[in-house]
């Protein structure tokens, strides 16, 4: 079975103003294996977030090609990505985006409606078990801004999972959280890949990672300068 | 733990269009306060543009209403006495008179709280002034022995209907004369002939008279007053001019003959010269405020709504839940602030333009005004929304990471 994610040659270059160009990625070839947690590492402005965005589709590259489930993404219709975002991967930001005047449990609950999952009883057993896995079962009636930081995540990270995508990326998913949140969000991620073999994708300059991580990429200014499989 | 995936299943796209009229459901349950405050807004300005809209029409209504509805053919005003009024009610061509005599005068609240001056009408017959006097659009019936007010001159006094008024000689200091006290027994919303009184002769005759006879005695101006200042004649068949004159036996120059079809002729292009320039400004202010608003509104919304939308793309919303999402807002706003703005217009009307307006037309008149402001408004805001690509959502999403 190949990559989960490939890019050859891929560069992304911003123009923000005219005469202003930014290199955001430069030459970026790497090949994400199905069920590996793969971290990108790198100081800011280094092109994580950059190269995540271009390898899930939501950016285009400058140049290069971008292989997603073995479909050019450059080849993506509006409804193919919906559809694959829906289905097949599951997004955790940094910020938590959760709907703030949905609850929890609504907030988990809705890619499942927009999967158009009919019978309800089956999308609240569904969002129950997220929760349960998340260990927020008791807080499902509560709004985000009833919640914590941690707690907030790990809703985001409910929701992200509730569809079972077979890809979860993540956009720094400690970034705004203390130790002990960090430290329970990184379980949690580790959990999914081992216990619902997910591929997990994580940019991230946080260093704890790093020992749960099969692959590692390592950036510095858009340019690819390492990458370690270790499993 | 692997889950079982025979819940799910491909439903038509309704369902994503249900999908974003549930979230904004959810969104208006737990921001309730938030969204009643952009209600409100909304609400002021579509009010500003309804009554915009409508005040000409409600300026033509005011100018032409009175006429339309009165039944009288000609006025004819002159110092004018019984025999004149005899001739004309004995000729076969008119069907009725109503005789009048129009005298300024003081006029008081029971209660001494307001004065005012006004024109009073003394009428010899208060059934037949409520059918052909122009001062009566909804055709309520005048009572007999009692005093009708415009809802104006009413507000002035401060007197309702069952009240009473003392009238009194203001222009003339006439020792002591028997200040004449009337019944309010009608009310009448019409701002074609101003602040006017409407009085059964019968009620106050005596007392008139009387102080008549005092204004003759000390040779004041106003002593030589006629019995009759204006006759309002309806006719059984056309006549012209002539005819009338030699039926009272005078001489044209003598009198002011003025034809309700001429007068009702001469506001009609008073109207219309005002709806070829006032009216056109004002309605086009009016569509562009609505526009400028539900564009600013739609704008306001895409852009607040970017992460959110962007989040949703990310799981996985279809083109038609976003655009759900964002419609059935708007749609819920602007209806609730359109309900609002129509309470808003027609208390404006009823109150700052001091009841001249009868309530069923202001309703009509604002409906009709924010029902075609909104419906171009709404339409070229649609327009703009249908024009917001996915592209742009995700492009969002990216700013979002």
């Amino acid at each position: 079975m190949g990559p989960i994610i490939e890019t050859k040659d891929v560069s992304l270059v911003f123009r923000p103003a005219p005469r202003t160009c930014v290199v955001a990625l430069s030459d970026i070839s790497v090949q994400i294996a199905r069920g590996a947690f793969t971290i990108i590492q790198g100081p800011s402005g280094s092109g994580k977030s950059s190269l995540l965005q271009v390898a899930v589709g939501l950016q285009p590259p400058t140049e290069g090609q971008v292989m997603l489930f073995g479909m050019d993404t450059a080849r993506f219709g509006n409804r193919d990505r919906a559809a694959l975002w829906s289905k097949r991967i599951g997004f955790v930001y940094q910020a938590f985006n959760l709907l703030p005047f949905l609850t929890a449990h609504e907030n988990i609950e809705l890619p499942m409606r927009l999967q158009s999952v009919r019978h309800k009883n089956g999308r609240r057993a569904r969002v129950e078990q997220c929760l349960e896995l998340v260990g927020m079962k008791t807080l499902g009636d509560r709004l985000p801004s009833q919640l914590s930081g941690g707690e907030q995540q790990r809703v985001a990270i409910a929701r992200a999972i509730v569809n079972e995508p077979e890809l979860l990326v993540a956009d720094e998913p400690t970034g705004n959280l203390d130790d002990a949140a960090a430290g329970l969000v990184l379980d949690l991620l580790k959990r999914l890949q081992f216990e619902l073999g997910m591929t997990v994708v994580v940019a991230t300059h946080d260093a704890r990672f790093r020992p749960a991580a099969d692959h590692v990429i390592k950036l510095e200014q858009g340019r690819l300068v390492s990458e370690v499989r270790y499993r | 733990m692997r889950w079982s995936t025979s819940t799910r299943s491909v439903l038509p796209q309704a369902r994503n269009v249900g999908v974003g009229v549930w979230l904004v459901l959810r969104e208006y349950r737990r921001e309730r306060g938030r969204k009643i405050y952009r209600c409100l807004v909304l609400a002021v300005i579509l009010a500003v543009g309804a009554i915009l809209h409508i005040l000409p029409d409600a300026y033509g209504v005011l100018r032409l209403s009175g006429y339309e509805q009165a039944a009288y053919d000609f006025r004819l005003s002159g110092n004018l006495e019984e025999s004149d009024l005899v001739a004309l009610r004995n000729s076969p061509a008119v069907k009725e008179v109503l005789a009048a005599a129009i005298w300024s005068l003081r006029l008081e609240s029971d209660e001494g709280k307001a004065v005012r001056s006004a024109m009073v009408v003394f009428v010899d017959d208060m059934a037949v002034a409520s059918r052909l006097m122009p001062l009566n659009p909804s055709k309520k019936t005048f009572e007999p022995g009692g005093a009708v007010l415009t809802s104006r001159l009413a507000s002035q006094l401060s007197v309702r209907v069952g009240d009473s008024i003392l009238m009194d000689w203001a222009d003339y200091d006439v020792d002591s004369p028997p200040a004449v006290p009337a019944r309010v027994s009608c009310l009448v919303e019409s701002g074609a002939d101003g602040e006017l009184a409407v009085v059964d002769e019968d009620l106050a005759e005596t007392a008139l008279m009387e102080a008549m006879g005092k204004l003759r005695a000390k040779g004041e101006p106003g002593a030589s007053q006629p019995r009759f200042t204006v006759f309002f004649v309806s006719l059984r068949h056309p006549v012209d001019d002539s005819w009338i004159f030699e039926t009272i036996g005078g001489e044209p120059e003598e009198y002011s003959l003025e034809w309700r079809k001429d007068r009702l002729d001469s506001e009609r292009q008073e109207v219309a010269r005002l709806d070829s320039s006032t009216n056109s400004i004002l309605k086009s202010l009016s569509v562009l405020l609505y526009t400028v608003a539900l564009l600013y509104l739609c704008g306001q919304r895409l852009t607040s709504r970017r992460k959110e939308l962007a989040v949703l793309a990310a799981a996985g919303a279809a083109r038609p839940t976003l655009l759900a999402y964002v419609l059935a807002d708007m749609f819920i706003v602007i209806v609730s602030a359109s309900a609002l703005a129509l309470i808003a217009t027609y208390l404006f009307f009823r109150l700052q333009l001091m009841f001249v307006l009868p309530g069923h037309l202001i309703a009509r008149l604002s409906i009709h005004g924010l029902v075609l402001d909104i419906i171009v408004g709404s339409l070229i805001a649609a327009l703009a929304i249908w024009r917001t690509r996915v592209s742009q959502i995700t492009k969002a999403l990216a700013k979002v990471f």
